[in-house]
């Protein structure tokens, strides 16, 4: 006999009917695309639901409630600090870099704080690529823990402008720490989605060959699945490509935010002095990527530096100014010459380990090789790549393979 | 960027469970795969369209609001065809779920979906929001427009309605 309270509790048992799960994630996918054709012009809030506090809480409060008990709270904050987001004691980690910041002295150390924590973040992205590959969901969480850090910093600067208090030389100090820091990771992710990218280019390569055999072979069904595969491969590749340059100007917005704290003087110095780094680092990029650079690839960049040396001894900030931001725009199209050019090497390095690693079907990888070392192929490449520069001076670049 | 992080952590709290509750009221998978779908996309297209800053007290009831409507909107375009391919079709695709039960399923429960899905519609609908989706009567009170005490009532009346079909199975 099934009495009222028996049906209610057999009725409940359906929650757990299965749904197609597959179907859900395909199209979460789409939706995301369909929300980035048609982007939100208003702010949406929605009010976090009461009872809720003590279960969403419990959720970060669980591992450390753990970790407690079997490490002792400093031993679960220690062991914590190599975790990544999505591991159990991440939110360890989180949140003593979360009392960290509460307890700091001053503004300043606060601030200081956030920044090393930023530079942590694009760490946990390039160990997340490195390890797990392109994981969209964890990568996003340390993204958007890496903006709420930055975002943090420059909220301290202007709180202590809006106090009155003179803040230049504490932007000035914050902004070349967000360029030690933050930047030096920035450039190891920049190495490590690289490799990515060409090992994800050579798998795509591999799946297309293997797709047309399948499909000669008449294996229809068996050659869709692998397009599937294709089209994820595609997908995460452009992926990380976009998500590294979200990141990279990001971090250069929040720095430009800090320098219209500074002062006319302290700001016209810091763009020189950032110049000629950017420099220095470019070239160092060309030659870890195996672009070889003659002396007027940037002669043009180099009188422009100069000019705006003199226009700062002369005190004409401004003009400084000026100068610092057309100097930056043709550095800019160098840097994407160089990456491109740096990026097929890479490719090929990659392609060549692999292919000393296995001897086995190479015709995919050799086509690959093929295209990046035809001599008369990587002449087309490079007209190319600088046609879509559109430069007015062609001797102000000059790069070679 | 707010919004669209917003939005697609509502689809991943509320996705399956938007699915689960259409697919009791649809009997074809398709067709409730198409009606979740569309939940979503017209609740983005509501939050896309709006003039002035959105404000949505309860996510949940939000979804479950439109994804009510589209399934009542399915009903009325499904009357008024006469019999058509799809009417076909989805006989034979209920066999085919019926052999395809997952075989975990205790006896139990599938008696109770076979007899929910027997109930008239107003019945069975009341029950899947307040014990499946697990809604609150005043977030059901929000979706379907009715008083409270109309849903307590249906509800009573709904368990003893599904209580009464399944002891009476059992002693046949």
């Amino acid at each position: 006999m099934f009495k009222k309270y028996k049906t209610i509790k057999e009725l409940k048992k359906l929650k757990k009917k299965p749904v197609n799960t597959e179907f859900l994630a395909s199209f979460r996918n789409d939706l995301k695309d369909y929300m980035s054709y048609h982007p939100a012009r208003q702010e949406m809030r929605v009010p976090k639901a009461k009872p809720s506090f003590v279960i969403s809480n419990l959720r970060y409060a669980l591992p450390l409630i753990v970790g407690v008990i079997f490490l002792g709270a400093g031993g679960a904050a220690f062991a914590s600090q190599g975790s990544l987001p999505g591991e159990t004691l991440y939110p360890v980690k989180i949140l003593t870099e979360d009392i960290r910041t509460s307890i700091a002295a001053s503004p300043e150390s606060k601030a200081e704080l956030h920044i090393t924590f930023a530079s942590r973040r694009i760490q946990e992205v390039k160990e997340i690529i490195n390890e797990k590959g392109v994981d969209e969901g964890t990568i996003e969480v340390a993204y958007s823990r890496l903006q709420k850090d930055l975002d943090e910093v420059t909220a301290i600067v202007e709180a202590q402008t809006e106090k009155g208090i003179e803040v230049d030389a504490l932007a000035v100090k914050l902004d070349t720490l967000i360029d030690s820091e933050v930047n030096i990771s920035k450039n190891s992710l920049k190495r490590a989605i690289k490799i990515r990218k060409a090992a994800l280019r050579v798998e795509e390569n591999e799946l297309r060959a293997e797709i047309t055999t399948l499909k000669d072979a008449g294996e229809v069904e068996k050659s869709e699945r692998l397009e599937v595969r294709l089209r994820t491969i595609d997908k995460n590749r452009k992926y990380i490509d976009n998500k590294e340059r979200e990141i990279r100007s990001f971090i250069e917005q929040k720095e430009e935010t800090l320098a219209r704290s500074m002062s006319d003087r302290g700001r016209a110095q810091r763009n020189i002095n950032r110049l000629r780094q950017e420099k220095l680092e470019l070239l160092k990029e060309a030659r870890e990527g195996g672009v070889q650079i003659s002396d007027k690839t940037f002669s043009g960049l180099d009188s422009l530096i100069q000019r705006a040396e003199n226009e700062f001894k002369a005190k004409n900030f401004s003009k400084v100014d000026s100068l610092t931001v057309t100097a930056k725009g043709d550095l800019g199209a160098v840097e994407s010459t160089i990456e491109e050019i740096g990026e097929l090497n890479v490719g090929l390095e990659y392609v060549l380990e692999e292919d000393a690693e296995q001897d086995s079907d190479t015709s995919a990888i050799d086509a690959e090789i093929d295209a990046i070392t035809g001599d008369d192929e990587s002449d087309i490449l490079l007209d190319e790549l600088l046609d879509e520069y559109d430069f007015d001076d062609s001797s102000f670049l000059n790069i070679s393979i | 960027m707010k919004s669209e992080k917003q939005f697609i952590n509502a689809y991943d709290e509320y996705s399956e469970a938007i699915l689960r509750h259409i697919s009791f009221r649809v009997n074809r998978r398709e067709k409730a795969e198409d009606i979740a779908q569309d939940t979503f996309l017209k609740a983005w297209k509501y939050i896309v369209s709006a003039e002035k800053k959105v404000v949505i007290k309860n996510m949940k009831a939000f979804l479950y609001t439109i994804a009510n409507n589209l399934v009542i909107d399915h009903y009325r375009q499904k009357y008024k065809q006469t019999i058509s391919i799809d009417d076909v079709e989805e006989k034979e695709f209920r066999m085919e779920s019926d052999q395809e039960k997952n075989a975990e399923r205790s006896i139990n429960k599938e008696i109770v979906e076979e007899h929910l899905s027997e109930l008239k519609e107003e019945y069975r609908d009341m029950l899947v929001y307040r014990y499946i989706d697990d809604l609150s009567i005043k977030e059901i009170e929000e979706i379907t427009g009715k008083s409270s005490n109309n849903i307590r009532v249906i509800l009573h009346r709904a368990i003893k309605k599904l209580q009464q079909s399944m002891n009476h199975v059992q002693e046949i």
